[in-house]
């Protein structure tokens, strides 16, 4: 064998919902990840918010790997992660990056906690004999927390710190610590290592007001909050346990008023950007607060534009507005005054009745956003690098997520804030851009877990080890009686042996349980040990090593019932709890359970290392390349003659310079050339079957007019979407109305000249973002109607340019374009959707008439010409191409994602992904960012390393089934199908998550989840509700 | 006679009440240990039958728990759940099971608090409402019904 190749090593430095998501993305395709974050926890920004749009609650566990569930955690995401590929260092600094592409040195600072959180119980007597009381950063200093605490009060297994600032060294905690975990002379931790590439994911600072001079006029009561805060204060584990009252007195809060754009958006403090996220922050959060404090609560959002330009974000400002009445007022406010009854007060002026208004609220809340450059900078300088003219970071034209210095890679909130579908879509973008780099290196992957050959050991008579750790004797009274526990256990049949230990998580106590176990006889094996372990592959491991079938192992927490008394409001010596009997019946439930758990085993599938991509558009190319180039035979579809799709052989350039036409030329060349590459030009997709690793796809060549099949894997849809078609406005009755699209291809040709023209206006949002209409905001106009406006006012600097506009989503660092087209004179006039512009033909020339909003008056125009504004429509083809693969397509016409926060790119049906505008109308970069994570979702199942079914699955009885097929039916993943040719239902093992539908579905029980059977249930009921005295022998 | 302690099976989603319950362990918020924690890995997965199963081996209320509309980490095995928890409702009514002995509720993984509540209310309500017609334990083998069915 030749010598060894290092094993591909990417550092993600920032754990945050993007930085997580890429580290997961490459965990799961083999390498080893580092995963660093600066603070003392994982989660970001997400681990503060309890709710979020559209459903108002969470569902961060989605992210979870759907390609080897099991090597991951599997429990609810806010309480932490784990990845067997996964090295996870919270509270560690990022000091240093030296070397080249593809050879990195980084140094790394590992804070010291004064805390063993490997070994820490997380019972918390630390915290409750600390003296020291400070304001909670979590809570955003509303409520208190000691010296010695969680940094974020829901995970699990805790991670606890000392903060050396406050702490006094009274060394209260040192004596009372039950695992000896505490020590306050630690010292940081400086660490050296090597990585192959680095993924920037630490977020950037988000604005607060009191380093600013915006202070005096806004913080002038503790009722004044930020938006996280706000979160905070509504949050069931935050200030208030949920309800929402004010900070400065805790009365309830009824009245409360949301202020947009606090620090974005402002020129004078050179912040010309916009944050992103603020306006749909502030209608989730105007919405929960009329959910959590009833209709009583009035809710108003002062703002500039709402920016909800996102896929279904627009609906949900409707909702909002029209069913929860949610207020929204456009004036920027200038600031708050604090009125002896604790109310505040703010002035505004109400362009509708064109008055000014004084309101009074209980609490103000402060939509802060981004504050980029600082963070920009100071990566810079770690990679040294320079920030571009922009001030931040400089990435690759096109890929969002590239930066110029190879083999770094940045995602989430550096590219500005994103929500949360973003900074997923991004992680998994800036994952596949990691792959396609280290594709090109000489570096291993991690090896792959031998797979067990089932045992004669497992199929012996169920025998059970009981390992039972006391979790040290240091701890107050214990609530169990140990000795009586373990003689009742031991009376139980088919329990082997029960160990009775202390502090299992010593390097001692893991010794003493491997030596133990050596010489059992046991199959099945149950730990009682305390939390950390539960959630730790530690104990796993250490089972595997005593040569125990994994599926065969259950560790349960058993510290929460023996130091109950802790729990208790009624402490134990009231005589009223036995927890000697609590803890008996939940091991007896587990014993149950381990006898009647078969061994169960995974296997490998069969994958046809082939994908299938449908729209040759830029979106589709990108995908291809970036599946052929890291060796994935592509099939791409396209149902024209010519590639490069709307954009690319459109859109000449693009505000931003970007030439879209020439870069969709210069990916065609390379599609063309490439190897790996198969075009069918001219072809539709008539039907697909199959499942995951084995789909086969009836094409017809509309040319030769006949058929054909092609086999692959998986597949990437990608069609695309063009622009709208309207017959608003009078359009296609004068030649002198034209679309935007019309007007840049007529500037581009020279064929319509502006340089006479007196007037031109333009209308946003024509027939967009209406009921009956596009429902939806086309994200691209605002943009492109500057951008024609700056070209026109470039030929002709007389002319009086006019762009009415519903809200102006220039979003992000476009804010400037915006910026520019105002100082260049171009007026941009407000109408609100009950009050159109009217168009009429005078003569065969448009005449229009809109209202003025600051003067209120009624304004006629005779433009030389009249633009509109038309969106973008999805592709009409759509509708058949989901059809063919079975996929569901939304009322717009756009594809519909598998979750709109959690999985961006998936469809539910393994296997399929969705790219582009074929998803929601988006730029060009967001497409190719799109396109990026579509590919590495499908090159995970592609790669060619073995993708094996999990554990727990769901299987059939078919001696039991009467081929009802309900059980298909109601799968929520389509992993199961009846199939003709056998006459029986398949599972297929890859799809299948063991959510347990089909199981309660199936009227036989001949559906099952392995591992989850009927009859291990039972047995748990019937142990738990067991009323068998403790000591006595069971029959 | 000392005061009726009602025993509830609680059947919890591994990925919502099942953490909210152990973050309510965590954080010291206490509720009462008359309820016997059952994971499954979505409220969609709890078979009528082990409903059915708690209330025959005397269970005095039966609680499942689930992830908020919305947020199953499966797409919509809760709203798989509520279905057929209105369904056996009326099935469990004509066995002289109250419907306030059986409830669903969504509680989410950061809502230990919640779940405090609801235990400790529904604790309260079957207090009031008194031992299961299937609890023979506590009713002293008395119960006619509880003859004929079990
Ligand atoms: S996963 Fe919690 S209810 Fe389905």
């Amino acid at each position: 064998m030749a010598e060894k190749k290092p094993t591909g090593t990417v550092l993600v430095a920032g754990a945050g919902i993007s930085g997580i998501k890429a580290a997961i993305e490459l965990a799961e395709i083999g390498y080893k990840v580092l995963l660093t974050d600066a603070s003392p926890q994982i989660g970001g920004i997400l681990a503060k918010l309890d709710n979020q749009f559209p459903t108002d609650h969470c569902g961060m566990c989605r992210m979870l790997p759907m390609v080897g569930r099991e090597y991951a955690s599997q429990y609810c995401m806010r309480k932490g992660l784990y990845h067997e590929n996964i090295e996870i260092l919270p509270f560690t600094e990022l000091k240093s990056v030296e070397g080249d592409a593809g050879n990195y040195t980084v140094e790394l600072l590992k804070k010291a906690r004064y805390i063993d959180t490997d070994k820490c119980n997380g019972l918390g007597e630390c915290i409750r004999v600390c003296p020291v009381e400070t304001a909670d950063e979590f809570n955003h200093g509303l409520t208190l927390r000691k010296a010695v605490y969680k940094p974020v009060p829901h995970s699990t297994p805790q991670m606890l710190l000392i903060d050396m600032e406050t702490c006094t060294r009274c060394g209260e905690c040192v004596k009372v610590c039950p695992t000896n975990v505490i020590n306050l002379s630690a010292e940081d931790e400086a660490l050296t290592r090597q990585v192959h590439a680095i993924v920037l994911a630490s977020g950037v600072k988000l604005y607060n007001l009191k380093d600013f001079e915006d202070a005096k006029s806004w913080a002038v009561s503790p009722d004044v909050v930020s938006s996280l805060a706000f979160e905070r204060i509504i949050s069931g584990s935050g200030t208030f346990d949920g309800t929402i009252r004010r900070p400065s007195d805790g009365r309830p809060a009824k009245k409360i008023a949301w202020v947009q754009c606090m620090g974005s958006r402002n020129r004078r403090q050179k912040r010309d950007y916009c944050s992103s996220i603020c306006c749909m922050f502030a209608l989730k959060e105007a919405v929960l607060a009329k959910e959590k404090g009833g209709d009583e609560v009035e809710t108003t959002i002062f703002y500039m534009d709402m920016r909800t330009f996102g896929k279904d974000f627009y609906r949900y400002y409707e909702r909002a507005v029209d069913e929860h009445g949610v207020k929204l007022i456009r004036c920027r406010v200038q600031g708050v005054m604090l009125n002896p009854d604790k109310s505040l007060s703010m002035r505004y002026f109400d362009s509708e009745t064109q008055e000014f208004f004084v309101s009074d609220y209980h609490m103000v809340v402060l939509s802060t956003g981004q504050v980029p450059y600082e963070t920009h900078q100071k990566l810079a300088d770690l990679l040294h690098v320079d920030v571009d003219s922009r001030k931040l970071l400089p990435t690759d034209p096109y890929d969002k997520v590239k930066l110029v210095k190879p083999g770094v890679f940045l995602c989430g909130s550096l590219m500005g804030l994103t929500d949360i579908s973003e900074a997923v879509g991004s992680g998994i973008a800036a994952a596949g851009q990691v792959s396609r780099f280290l594709s090109g290196l000489d570096v291993s992957l991690l090896e792959e877990e031998e797979i067990p050959e089932p045992t004669a050991k497992d199929r012996d008579e169920p025998l059970v080890s009981v390992v039972l750790c006391k979790c040290s004797e240091k701890m107050q009274e214990s609530s169990v009686d140990f000795n009586a526990l373990g003689a009742g256990l031991k009376r139980l049949n088919g329990v082997g042996e029960v160990h009775i230990l202390d502090m299992l998580c010593s390097d001692e106590g893991k010794q003493t349980v491997l030596d133990l176990l050596a010489k059992s006889k046991c199959n099945r094996l149950l730990m009682g040990a305390c939390h950390p372990f539960m959630y730790r592959k530690s104990l796993k491991n250490l089972a595997k090593k005593a040569g125990f079938a994994a599926s065969l192992v259950e560790i349960t927490d058993l510290s929460s019932i023996v130091h109950r008394g802790f729990f208790d409001p009624q402490p134990v010596e009231s005589g009223k709890r036995d927890y000697t009997r609590l803890a008996y019946n939940d091991l007896r439930g587990h014993i149950e359970n381990l006898k009647l758990k078969p061994a169960l085993h995974v296997e490998s599938l069969s994958i046809n290392p082939a994908a299938l991509v449908v729209g040759g558009g830029i979106a589709g190319m990108h995908a291809a390349l970036s599946l052929a180039q890291r060796g994935v035979e592509v099939h791409l579809v396209e149902k024209t003659d010519r590639l490069g799709g709307y954009a690319g052989t459109r859109i000449e350039h693009t505000i931003d310079g970007l030439t879209p036409v020439s870069m969709a030329k210069d990916l065609a060349g390379k599609v063309l050339e490439h190897k790996h590459i198969t075009l069918h030009k001219n072809c539709e997709i008539v039907a697909t079957q199959g499942s995951l690793g084995a789909f086969e796809t009836k094409i017809r060549d509309v040319s030769k007019e006949e058929n054909f099949y092609l086999t692959h894997g998986a597949a990437i849809i990608a069609t695309g979407g063009h622009e709208g078609a309207t017959d608003e406005y009078e359009y296609g009755n004068s030649d002198q109305i034209l679309t935007q699209a019309e007007l840049k291809d007529g500037l581009a040709t020279g064929e319509i000249d502006v340089g006479e023209a007196e007037t031109i206006v333009m209308i946003q949002c024509v027939g967009s973002r209406q009921k009956e209409g596009r429902e939806y905001c086309s994200r691209i106009c605002c943009i492109g109607a500057i951008a024609n406006a700056l070209a026109i006012r470039e030929k002709n600097p007389e002319a009086r340019i006019f762009i009415l506009y519903r809200d102006v989503m220039t979003y992000g660092f476009t804010e400037q374009y915006y910026t520019q087209a105002r100082l260049a004179g171009i007026i941009f006039v407000s109408y609100s959707l009950d009050n159109k512009p009217k168009v009429e033909l005078v003569d065969g020339s448009p005449v229009i008439t809109f209202t003025e909003p600051v003067l209120n008056a009624e304004m006629q125009l005779t433009p030389d010409y009249l633009i509109l504004s038309t969106g973008v429509d999805a592709e009409a083809s759509n509708r058949e191409v989901g059809k063919a693969f079975g996929l569901p397509v939304n009322e717009d016409g756009f594809f519909v994602e598998a979750d709109s926060k959690w999985r961006p790119v998936e469809f539910l049906k393994v296997g399929l992904y969705v790219a582009g505008v074929a998803h929601s109308p988006m730029t060009l970069k967001d497409a190719i960012l799109q396109a990026e994570a579509a590919a590495h979702k499908t090159y995970a199942y592609l790669s060619g390393r073995k993708i094996h079914t999990a554990h727990t699955i769901s299987r059939v009885h078919d001696a039991i089934c009467v081929r009802c097929q309900r059980c298909v039916t109601i799968c929520p993943y389509g992993a199961r199908s009846y199939d003709e040719a056998l006459d029986r239902i398949i599972v297929d093992g890859a799809t299948c998550q063991a959510c347990g539908m089909c199981a309660v579905e199936c009227q036989n029980n001949a559906a099952e989840i392995m591992g989850f059977s009927d009859k291990q249930i039972m047995a748990v009921i019937d142990a738990g509700l067991s009323k068998d005295p403790v000591a006595a022998t069971p029959d | 006679m000392s005061e009726f302690e009602p025993k509830i099976v609680g059947f919890f989603c591994n990925w919502c009440t099942f953490t909210a319950a152990d973050l309510a362990g965590t954080s010291r918020l206490s509720y009462p240990h008359n309820i016997k924690i059952i994971r499954m890995m979505c409220s969609g997965m709890v078979d009528p039958k082990y409903v059915i199963k708690a209330f025959l081996n005397g269970a005095d209320g039966v609680l499942i728990g689930g992830c908020w509309p919305g947020d199953c980490h499966y797409i919509n095995g809760n709203l798989k759940a509520r279905r057929r928890v209105a369904m056996l409702t009326e099935i469990l009514k004509e066995y002289g099971i109250d419907e306030k002995r059986f409830w669903l509720r969504w509680i989410a993984a950061s809502e230990g608090t919640m779940l405090r509540e609801v235990v400790n209310d529904m604790t309260a309500k079957l207090k009031e409402l008194g031992p299961s017609p299937l609890n023979r334990e506590a009713l002293g083998e008395k119960s006619e019904k509880a003859k004929m069915i079990g």
